[in-house]
């Protein structure tokens, strides 16, 4: 990625424009220019950060190493906001940017539809029982039941998370 | 005999002629169609060139190619593994249009 600052706005690019018009002319084919920093282009260097816990800044020009790049800060996870009533005043109370238990309600409504998902196949084995009587074979038995069984142990681990990062970074898989 | 019609026998070289650019100083009175390949980054620049007239360059070559300031392309794209030919018209002082094409495979 490469970045040009113009008129005090860094404009970036995924890699150089194949045509660029600038007080030195109009330049085409202009991949193939070997010295981009002549007309303004640097590197942009987009530093290693943790994309749950941490953002990067506005993008800015480090004039030490010439390059554009971007400082990193961890998100501030007990951020609150003050509530606002109905006609846009602060009611003086403050709410948490991040709602842990709105977060958890969400990875198991997430898990609970990735489930579903996984037995749609065999529900008609269900149907089948209900209408006709015919028994549910074993193996499906036990396979729907080990899904459900991942839910219920999903569920108590979800439960368990104590920190907003935590609960972002919670993954989860019903693979074996 | 009075010279009732022009023809292209009384136009000058700069109407009627092709050569092979040298450097990168374009004399618009020179020839019609200039033609050069590349062999590094090129600034163009252009001497006697006027409003209306129009010139014709076939250039090879992949590297960067920078045009007088008030260049606008009005169409296509410089290909550098092929020719292409490029036609410039002057529209205004400092300001040319410029069009790239190149064959059709």
């Amino acid at each position: 990625m490469v970045a040009i600052e113009k008129n005090g706005t860094i404009q970036t690019f995924n890699r150089l424009p194949n045509e660029w018009n600038d007080d030195k002319g109009y330049h085409i084919n202009f991949r193939k220019v070997t010295n981009k920093e002549d007309y303004g282009f640097y590197d942009v260097v987009i530093p290693e950060y943790d994309k749950i816990t941490q953002q990067l800044s506005s993008i800015f020009w480090d004039a030490d190493n010439k390059v554009f790049t971007y400082t990193v800060s961890n998100i501030d996870f007990d951020a609150t906001y003050p509530e606002l009533d109905e006609e846009g005043k602060e009611t003086g109370k403050t709410i948490p940017a991040y709602d842990k238990d709105k977060l958890k309600a969400s990875i198991i409504v997430t898990v609970k539809a990735d489930a579903n998902k996984l037995l749609a196949p065999t529900d008609w084995y269900s149907s089948r029982k209900s209408e006709l009587g015919t028994a549910i074979p074993d193996s499906v038995l036990a396979d729907r039941k080990k899904i459900r069984d991942k839910v219920d142990t999903i569920e108590t681990e979800v439960a368990a998370l104590t920190t907003v990062e935590s609960i972002l970074k919670y993954t989860y898989s019903f693979a074996e | 005999m009075a010279l009732t019609k022009i023809t292209s026998k009384v136009l000058g070289d700069e109407f009627t002629t092709s050569s092979a650019l040298s450097g990168t100083a374009i004399d618009w009175t020179a020839s019609q169609v200039f033609t050069k390949t590349l062999s590094g980054a090129t600034t163009f620049t252009y001497t006697n060139d006027a409003i209306g007239m129009v010139k014709d360059l076939v250039l090879t070559g992949d590297y960067a190619i920078t045009w007088p300031t008030g260049t606008k392309i009005i169409s296509g794209t410089y290909d550098g593994s092929v020719a292409n030919l490029i036609q410039v018209t002057k529209t205004a002082t400092g300001q040319y249009w410029l069009s790239i094409s190149k064959e059709a495979v």
